[in-house]
């Protein structure tokens, strides 16, 4: 498996869930990017990336980031409240005792981040995924 | 055509003779590891002649696997803490976990010999776990003939396929 099919397995599994993510009657709809999100939107968002893939064991455990996006309160603060929810709905997707077992390769979660400031205004959670593939 | 290999470990059970199976919980990670061991032979060697003139076994190998649990409440605990320093046998299975095209298989021995053991600190930068030594113990059929106790095959749901026996 490349970065980019575990990228492409991982948003398609998000954007499925999209209505658990971020609320079913949460009135601004978020989306799910592979890498970046499209041009002019705005709004919550989830930008899925990998770091770069080894392939030298029969078992081989990659990363996959999961980047939640929400953007910064009129104070320029970060939206806790709003982070925290989508946050732990995305961790709750991968955070089984095996992970998520999507396209042939487990993704487990394995760590969150601090919320950052993006260029556009939101800020972002990191969430780590160790994606297990395997290379024989 | 799917995969040889095996990966992961997803259910270990256990089912003593005459009691009731034991599936374990909180298997520790990595911990299951298989560690066959060969017979010890010995080479008798003559003046004339440069290679052994004879091989012979003096002790018979072993089979068989370990593997550390960090279950600490409930029917595992329970019934292993029965066990503590005990050596009961039984029937195991181990299932391994499906990657890709690598198919999830089980591992099958109708008779083996647990060491139960417990090990660790009991402490706060990790857990205690108990530690079991699994050996495979020669099977014989109704006429007292040694044969086969342990299979391989993969866990597939249906089709005539793959009851690879290995083992004997």
């Amino acid at each position: 498996m490349t970065g980019l099919e575990a990228v492409t397995a991982v948003a398609t599994y998000i954007n499925a869930a999209t209505p658990s993510v971020f609320g079913s009657n949460n009135e601004q709809k978020g989306k799910v990017f592979k890498y970046e999100k499209e041009k002019g939107y705005n709004g919550e968002y989830i930008a899925v990336n990998n770091l770069p893939f080894v392939h030298n064991n029969p078992a081989q455990v990659n990363t996959i980031n999961v980047n939640v996006h929400v953007p910064q309160l009129p104070s320029e603060q970060p939206n806790s409240k709003r982070l925290t929810e989508i946050v732990n709905e995305v961790i709750a997707l991968f955070d089984s005792e095996d992970g998520a077992y999507i396209s042939g390769a487990y993704f487990k979660y394995f760590s969150d981040g601090r919320p950052t400031p993006d260029k556009d205004s939101t800020y972002y959670v990191n969430i780590q995924l160790d994606c297990t593939s395997k290379n024989i | 055509m799917s995969k040889t290999a095996a990966y992961g470990v997803s259910a270990v059970t256990f089912t003593p003779t005459g009691g009731s199976a034991i599936s374990f919980q909180a298997i520790v990670k990595d911990s299951l590891q298989f560690n066959d061991q060969a017979g010890s032979q010995q080479e008798i060697e003559v003046e004339d002649m440069e290679g052994p003139y004879a091989i012979l076994q003096t002790s018979a190998g072993t089979r068989g696997f370990t593997m550390d649990t960090y279950d600490m409440t409930g029917a595992v605990y329970s019934s292993l803490y029965a066990q503590i320093g005990k050596r009961p046998t039984g029937a195991v299975s181990i299932t391994t976990k499906a990657l890709d095209d690598i198919p999830a298989m089980t591992f099958a021995w109708t008779k083996m010999q647990v060491t139960v053991t417990r090990a660790g600190t009991l402490g706060k930068s990790g857990f205690p776990n108990f530690h079991l030594e699994f050996r495979e113990l020669t099977t014989t059929n109704q006429q007292g003939q040694e044969q086969s106790g342990h299979t391989v095959t993969p866990v597939e749901s249906n089709g005539g396929g793959g009851s690879g026996g290995n083992g004997g």
